[in-house]
């Protein structure tokens, strides 16, 4: 990563206890209100939007906000601080530990396949050959067309029995599964349109990836009479490192809130068996009108995602990558 | 990349004509599964656009294999654009002004943003990029509720703005990060000499740094349009009035549990996807590049 | 070179910018203003009908705007199953339509909440008198009235004449019959059972079951009555006559296809699907489409009574003018209108006295239905129990609970998240 300091480079932060902190905020000011003003922008943006909203969010989970006690424009609020509350009793819900089950098994699932097949194709595109263009084109079709509709077009042609797939099933003779209706495979179902949804970002990341591994390397490696594999596995992936990091955390923390699949393809069924915890949260929100539980809901994903990513980048540091950020 | 005809050294022993027949067969295969691949990608696009154009009834109760029409109709193109005193129209409408907003006030705030991260090491740069990353964990569903009572409390409740400023929102973390990482491969040397020539800092922000970035940019551009275009979640609870609906929301209409219009969606989809297949086309060739000439890699 | 002039350009053009953003926002609120000082009142109208119905509905307000220039109707269709959640956020937000068409069982959840305007001064005595008694009460809360009731339903047996004739059963009248008759069809050809709870209620109620008792404050899902009735439609809907149901998310429209094909002799659904089998290919001939009450059972009979109503808000800018207006849709000519186009049960005394409407026979026969339904429990918590209601049958469905554990675990989820103070009864 190139070097980005400006001159002079040393932070003002370091002075001794000497000037007071009047003193120390004006020499900070000078030095770095340009950032400072061409940051405020996005400062006020994301302030407003989100951390305080999400500093509220976290209030209301402790609260009992409900249908009746949240208000609106002159109806007042009449919610009370309950406490701890809300996360003690969400296992009181039956469903709870199958849906965060699901949630674990759907991010990790998906992100595996966009990853291996992402690479797969962008190692396929990365080779010279006639129509490149054409296939990269097309093959970059599921991200450009809204989601939306490729999830109500997916919930069709999975339809039994008026769907394209179990027409297809039945005019060779055999007798389909439920793909929406079956527990099992309304998971396998919402698996598959999600990785067919992901794998173009993957493949478009991981593809650029390839194209800046330093060519010397790989001729160099090809020179000394290392097989295709070889190389692969010495130069190549090593070379993505830091992109597929990347890639994959993003990947990681998009899929555990990805919403629109399930919610427009099963809305959760059968029987909530592809609920996960986003979904399960707006089931709170909107159906019953639990504000507290939803944002308690909401506490507990943005929690397993940091301590994840806390995880993540302590290992990828590991592994010998250098800095993040 | 260089082709296959420049082998290294090492295959120099192996005989020319199944030197060939290895290349020739690679090949092959190379082009079998690229287009297995991209019929799969494309196949459940293309049987909606074949389906638009059968008759609304067919699409229902037809339980044969038919996936081309016939015969082709196009009725439901007729009916989505001027029923309901051309509702989808307006939904259109509605729909490119707060993706395009969206677009304009996100660049803006996302290259403003990342230059002066790439820039400048001051104090709290470290944790603003952390606060970023986190930013992208919210599920929107916590700040379902909160938002909603800004919105509510602001008078903003079925307006454009409230659609822009959250999807502008949405979207600015990951295009930040982005666009940092792709200032930080610009070299610093063209600023200086800018500022020596009398430019002011945000000068050559403007001058030589945002030409220079265009195909970062163009990854940010298109990533606000698709990010506002597709979205679902806000506008369902942002907008009540079936005028103000964005394209998603009025679609769904189309969905309602005990009758499916499957004819007026597939067409009503077609048209949804065609401005942003156009924005893709032409941001698509800055994608490769521009997401990762130093920008996915951190 | 920092220039003083540079330094403090940037961040004045910032607050600038900021400054226009906070202006420009407000600004479409102006319009508003604008328009009240006009003399035409504007009636915003959520509608919920289905497309056959909205075609009628749209003549009858083309006629009201003729009727009243000075009112301006601003009808938009919102769909059924978004317009619950959709009214209550605009509600909150203050944004709400000035009229809607509601469910009955939203009305006491919005009414609870002040959402609603009284009307109760507005309706006169005449129209008290004229209105069905069920549908009437659907629309109190605490002794004031909400709504006008618009239209009465309920699900009944439907089937197709001509396949009972070829395999020559007689209509069903108890659940007995039902499974005989059932056996009598092909594999997946005698009845279309859907995995939803509000069908599976007339089964509930057969055997004795139900759902809460508010007087006694008591939840009856997990009552001995409520599990054989879900033991029963599970015997049913697993049987080798039932048609193959597999996809619950979509078997509303694979349930119609299927009867409007004729690829299934019976199914259970209501006056609000009529226009829609009509127009498919088995019921080309409009007689050949039969309705019966829905079977009895050894403990009952019951088919959930349905309905929707027109309410107002409490912050509609024109209360009168909206009154006007429902008060015309629900009309006794206009009732028969619909009645007769659509085959809706009209909620008047006198728009059954309608000649057109005595003569439609889907009309009579769903009427017999009505006379044997029973009414849901006015609660404000009415409109939410299917949410955990549903997934739980479609578990008891999929096999993965028994009758009786889905029915206690519906109980359970009322008790915590509805019905807190009430007791389970088993």
């Amino acid at each position: 990563m190139a070097s980005t300091e400006q001159v002079p480079a040393a932070p003002a932060t370091r002075a001794p206890r000497g000037p007071s902190l009047a003193r120390r905020l004006r020499r900070g000011y000078d030095r770095w209100w340009f950032a400072y003003v061409m940051l405020l922008p996005v400062v006020v943006v994301m302030g407003v939007l989100v951390f305080f909203p999400l500093a509220r969010g976290i209030a209301f989970s402790f609260t009992d906000a409900d249908r009746y006690t949240i208000g609106g424009q002159d109806i007042p609020s009449s919610y009370r601080y309950i406490g701890v509350d809300n996360y003690t009793t969400l296992d009181d819900d039956p469903n709870f530990w199958s849906v965060l089950g699901f949630t674990g098994i759907w991010t990790f699932v998906n992100v595996f396949f966009h990853f291996a097949i992402g690479l797969g194709l962008a190692v396929m595109l990365n080779r010279t050959l006639r129509l490149r263009g054409f296939y990269r084109m097309l093959l970059l079709v599921p991200w450009a067309v809204p989601s939306f509709i490729t999830a109500f077009a997916w919930r069709y042609l999975f339809n039994v029995p008026n769907g394209f797939f179990d027409q297809v099933l039945r005019a060779i003779g055999v007798d389909g599964p439920a793909w929406l209706g079956d527990p099992t495979w309304a998971k396998v179902s919402v698996v598959t349109v999600n990785v067919w949804l992901g794998i173009p970002f993957m493949m478009v990341a991981l593809l650029g990836g390839l194209q800046s591994i330093d060519k010397e390397l790989l001729d160099a490696s090809s020179v000394d009479g290392a097989s295709n594999l070889r190389r692969f596995w010495d130069v190549t992936l090593p070379g993505l490192r830091p992109v597929a990091a990347t890639v994959i955390l993003l990947g990681i923390i998009w899929t555990f809130n990805m919403f629109n699949v399930i919610f427009l393809i099963t809305q959760g069924g059968p029987a909530d068996e592809t609920q996960i915890l986003v979904t399960y949260a707006y089931r709170y929100f909107l159906d019953y009108q639990l504000y507290g539980v939803a944002a308690a809901y909401g506490v507990l994903i943005l929690s397993i995602l940091l301590v994840f990513s806390s995880i993540y980048r302590a290992t990828v540091r590991k592994l010998g990558e250098e800095t993040w950020a | 990349m260089a082709s296959e005809a420049r082998a290294p050294a090492i295959l120099a022993t192996a005989p020319r004509r199944s030197e060939r027949e290895r290349r020739r067969s690679s090949s092959v295969g190379l082009h079998l599964s690229l287009l297995l691949a991209t019929a799969i990608a494309i196949f459940p696009v293309l049987w909606v656009t074949l389906s638009s154009f059968k008759p609304n009834e067919a699409i229902k109760t037809e339980t044969d294999l038919r996936v081309v029409p016939d015969p082709w109709t196009i009725e439901n193109y007729r009916t989505v654009l001027s029923q309901n005193d051309h509702e989808f129209v307006h939904w259109m409408v509605n729909s490119v002004v707060v993706a395009l907003l969206t677009t304009v006030v996100g660049v803006f705030l996302s290259a403003t943003a990342a230059y002066a991260f790439s820039r400048y090491r001051f104090p709290g740069q470290r944790a603003g990029l952390m606060a970023l990353l986190v930013a992208q964990m919210f599920p929107g569903v916590i700040l379902l509720v909160p938002i909603y009572k800004i919105v509510v409390d602001l008078g903003l409740l079925d307006s454009k703005a409230a659609l822009v400023l959250a999807y502008s929102t949405i979207a600015i973390p990951f295009c930040v990060w982005m666009l940092k990482g792709y200032f930080d491969t610009i070299p610093i040397s063209l600023e200086e000499a800018g500022r020596i020539d009398g430019l002011t800092p945000f000068g050559t922000f403007w001058r030589i740094v945002m030409p220079l970035s265009l195909p970062g940019l163009a990854v940010t551009a298109f990533y606000m349009f698709i990010t506002a275009w597709n979205e679902v979640l806000f506008a369902n609870v942002f907008l009540t009035e079936t005028d103000n609906y964005t394209l998603p929301i009025g679609l769904r209409t189309y969905v309602f549990q005990f009758e499916q219009q499957f004819g007026w969606l597939t067409a009503g989809a077609v048209l949804v996807t065609i401005p942003a297949v156009i924005m893709f086309l032409l941001a698509q060739r800055y994608l490769v590049s521009g997401l990762t000439r130093g920008g996915v890699k951190g | 070179m920092r220039s003083i002039r540079s330094r403090a350009f940037v961040p004045a053009l910032a607050a600038m910018v900021l400054a226009a953003v906070l202006v420009a926002t407000p600004a479409a609120a102006r319009t508003d203003v604008v328009a009240k000082r006009q003399a035409t009142t504007t009636i915003t109208f959520w509608q919920t009908m289905n497309d056959e119905e909205t075609k009628t509905l749209r003549t009858i307000v083309a006629a009201f705007s003729k009727a009243n220039p000075s009112i301006k109707v601003n009808m938009q269709y919102v769909p059924f199953d978004q317009a619950q959640a959709r009214y209550a956020t605009a509600a909150q937000g203050g944004k709400a339509p000035d009229v809607l068409r509601a469910e009955i069982a939203w009305i006491a959840d919005y009414a609870a909440r002040g959402f609603l305007a009284d009307l109760t001064k507005h309706i006169s005595a005449a129209d008290r008198r004229d209105f069905l008694p069920s549908a009437y009460a659907y629309g109190l809360w605490r002794g004031k009235t909400y709504a006008v009731p618009q239209v009465t339903d309920a699900p009944a047996l439907l089937y197709n004449k001509a396949m009972l004739r070829a395999a020559n059963v007689t209509v069903p009248t108890t659940i007995q019959q039902l499974e005989t008759a059932c056996a009598k069809f092909g594999a997946g050809k005698g009845i279309f059972l859907r995995g939803d709870a509000y069908f599976v209620q007339p089964w509930i109620w057969a055997y004795g079951g139900g759902l809460v008792n508010p007087l006694k404050r008591e939840i009856l899902i997990a009552s001995k009555g409520s599990v054989n009735g879900m033991t029963a439609y599970k015997r049913l809907f697993d049987a080798d006559c039932a048609f193959d149901n597999e996809d619950f998310a979509n078997d509303y429209g694979n349930m119609q296809t299927a009867f409007k094909n004729g690829d299934v002799a019976m199914i259970v659904n209501g006056p609000w699907a009529t226009a829609d089998i009509l127009s498919g290919r088995a019921f080309r001939n409009r007689a050949n489409l039969g309705v019966a009450p829905v079977p009895r059972g050894t403990a009952g009979q019951g088919s959930p009574v349905g309905g929707h109503s027109y309410v107002i808000s409490r912050r509609a800018k024109n209360v009168d003018a909206a009154y006007r207006f429902i008060q015309f849709l629900s009309r006794a000519q206009n009732q028969a209108t619909l009645a007769a186009k659509n085959n809706l049960l009209p909620t008047r005394k006198s728009a059954y006295q309608a000649r057109v409407v005595k003569a439609n026979p889907i009309i009579s026969a769903f009427l017999k239905q009505m006379l044997v339904a029973r009414a849901r429990p006015v609660l404000p918590e009415g409109g939410a129990i299917y949410t955990d209601f549903g997934p739980n049958v479609q578990k008891v469905l999929l096999g993965d609970s028994t009758p009786a554990q889905g029915m206690l675990a519906v109980a359970q989820a009322w008790k915590t998240k509805l019905f807190r103070a009430y007791s389970i009864k088993r």
